[in-house]
């Protein structure tokens, strides 16, 4: 059950940092001040999923489990990323808010 | 950093990447596979019952002995595996004759754990050998194989480090993955696949490394021991001091119940459990049981052992686990490479690692001639034979290598039960399958070559499970209702891999029409195609 929550943790923490990165997404451009509060909830969010894997499986084995599931996590973001970006540029960017 | 420094460390990696490329998918693959050894033994020898472990210990204990003294000879050794966790699932025992005696008195068994007897089993290499070859290779002599996978192993670790120099923007492109675009699509998967894993890349080949460091390191020890063999062993005998050596009498007495040992390491170790009894000598005046506990209970890959005296019953001497820092790092690292000690989701994570170093290493070696097709399409280079050498060979290993394997699992079915050298004929299937597919990638035209082994490869994991129904019962109309998941595991992940194949078949087909297609149109109309 922590396993699981961690690994939700690692997913949230990567996609608010992927999304700070305003390079990303045009029609979701951040200004500066929600890139670094996205960048600081990401980084708590990637802490908070080390929590739950240590206190699942003890420090060591808890630890391995962190990196690894950074990994899987790091990977379904970034898959996630690369496909909506390529329907993105087939059916051209929605009208971005105005900010 | 220094003007010079990227464009000499990119030289650097792409020159390790080619050479050593196809030897490291190789290592990175059976590595992987070798991973799952266990369950992939079970596979191979449908004759075995579900496993259950762990087991109390006392009746199994008894009734391998029982088994092992009705092997009868002058036996120099006995082992009793005990089934304890997933790694060990069987009662396992073997006997190693006297030096004098033929091979084939020797032997190894597994134990009905209700009658004691051998189970039948089929004469199988199983998946221990697939693991043996992520470093032994095959056919070929120790020292040969021991250097190449060294050499290859340090050429990763050069290739991980000059990678990471060479990735300009390693954090602003973590996340940058862009599609259908050749070779920068190319480039961003390998750079995903290396740097998402970049953690346990470093460990395992850092740690791969480490087990071959006496072999590659010898003038350290030479500096401290003196040269030579012999200095090398004094070093190796102090840092793995054996236990309580000793030889026949030759002068018979019996052995003592086991149970008494048992008894005495079950109270010395509380709750740690006895994974192995190693007998030297049984029935002889010098007999000496060592009782060794489970390696792999945590990251570091060491336990306790107790020797006993095998006629008395007298604790003689006790190996912790611990010895020294230098040897705990070492085995510390030693264990995080096997990573028995991982729980499940672990386990599968470590099985996720490994596929991904495999793609690492497979899309670094596309993208090079990927990079260089471009190059000579639009005429800057000429096309040149290593190009089309490169070409041809990747798909042979990326593709071929897997279907090889897959054909090894066909071979263990196919194979009738009686043949002479069994075991090594499926070995020689696994081979001969890779060159005939090497063959095929030399003379089918290059457009064709992914598809076509992509497409073998799907039908020889699709059809395993079907293959498995058709010559056992173990199949999974069995193995699903029962709960073996051991044998469906096995049978699903084969579909899973099928499934994986087949997609990357129709994607080499769509992509080679919508190239053939654009390059038949003018110049306006394949721009505005994608």
């Amino acid at each position: 059950m922590l396993i699981a929550l961690s690994l939700c943790l690692s997913v949230w923490g990567w996609a608010a940092l992927a999304l700070a990165m305003g390079r990303h997404h045009a029609a979701l451009m951040r200004s500066g001040r929600r890139q670094v509060m996205l960048r600081a909830a990401g980084v708590l969010a990637l802490a908070a999923s080390l929590v739950c894997a240590v206190v699942s499986n003890g420090w060591p084995v808890g630890t391995l489990l962190w990196i690894g599931l950074m990994t899987l996590a790091a990977l379904a973001v970034i898959g996630a990323l690369a496909g909506w970006s390529a329907r993105l540029s087939r059916h051209g960017p929605r009208h971005p808010d105005k900010r | 950093m220094k003007p010079g420094l990227r464009p000499s460390m990119a030289g650097l990696h792409t020159w390790l990447g080619l050479l050593f490329g196809w030897v490291l998918y190789f290592i990175f693959v059976t590595g992987t596979v070798g991973y799952l050894d266990t369950e992939i033994d079970r596979w191979m020898r449908p004759e075995l019952p579900v496993a259950h472990y762990p087991v109390s210990q006392e009746p199994a204990i008894q009734k391998a002995r029982e088994y092992l003294q009705a092997q009868g000879g002058q036996a120099r050794r006995w082992t009793i595996s005990l089934p304890i966790n997933r790694n060990e699932p069987y009662l396992q025992v073997s006997w190693q004759a006297a030096l004098s005696a033929p091979a084939s008195a020797s032997g190894t068994a597994y134990l009905d754990l209700e009658s004691g007897q051998a189970l039948p089993v089929r004469d199988t290499s199983g998946g221990q050998t697939l693991y043996q070859m992520h470093w032994r290779l095959h056919y070929l002599p120790t020292l040969a194989s021991e250097w190449i996978v060294g050499l290859a192993t340090m050429a990763m670790l050069i290739g991980l480090i000059t990678g990471v120099v060479v990735h300009k923007r390693i954090f602003a492109d973590f996340f940058t993955l862009r599609l259908g675009k050749g070779q920068r699509s190319w480039l961003d998967a390998h750079n995903v696949a290396s740097v998402v894993s970049l953690p346990f890349q470093l460990m395992i080949t850092y740690s791969g490394l480490v087990f071959l460091m006496f072999s590659f390191m010898p003038l350290i020890v030479a500096a401290w021991y003196g040269p030579g063999a012999q200095s090398h062993e004094v070093f190796l005998d102090e840092v793995f001091p054996p236990l309580a050596p000793v030889t026949a009498t030759g002068r018979a007495a019996p052995l003592l119940p086991l149970d008494r040992v048992l008894l005495d390491a079950q109270a010395h170790w509380a709750t740690a459990p006895i994974a192995m009894l190693d007998i030297q000598n049984p029935d002889d005046a010098n007999a000496r049981i060592s009782v060794i506990g489970d390696f792999a209970a945590g990251p570091l890959r060491a336990t306790n052992i107790l020797v006993y005296d095998g006629v008395s019953g007298e604790r003689l001497t006790e190996r912790p686990a611990w010895q020294s820092t230098a040897k705990a790092s070492r085995d510390l690292l030693l264990g995080l490479h096997e990573g028995l000690f991982a729980p499940a989701v672990l386990r599968a994570l470590y099985v996720l690692s490994g596929l991904l170093g495999a793609a690492m290493i497979a899309t670094g070696m596309v993208l090079w001639t990927v990079k260089r097709r471009q190059r000579a399409e639009s005429g800057r280079q000429a096309h040149h034979a290593a190009l089309r050498l490169v070409e041809r060979l990747n798909a042979a290993v990326v593709v071929g290598l897997p279907v090889s394997i897959g054909a090894y699992f066909w071979a263990n079915r196919l194979l009738p039960l009686d043949m002479a050298q069994r075991a090594a004929m499926e070995v020689d299937v696994l081979f001969l399958a890779w060159l005939l597919l090497l063959l095929h990638a030399a003379l089918r035209p290059m457009r064709r070559v992914w598809y076509e082994q992509a497409s073998l490869a799907a039908i020889v994991f699709c059809l395993l499970p079907v293959l498995n129904g058709v010559t056992t019962t173990r199949h999974l109309g069995q193995s699903l209702p029962t709960g073996d998941w051991v044998m469906a595991g096995f049978d699903l992940a084969s579909l899973v891999v099928g499934a994986a194949f087949l997609g990357l078949a129709r994607a080499v087909i769509q992509r080679g029409d919508r190239k053939g297609s654009s390059e038949t149109l003018p110049k306006k109309a394949s721009v505005r195609r994608c």
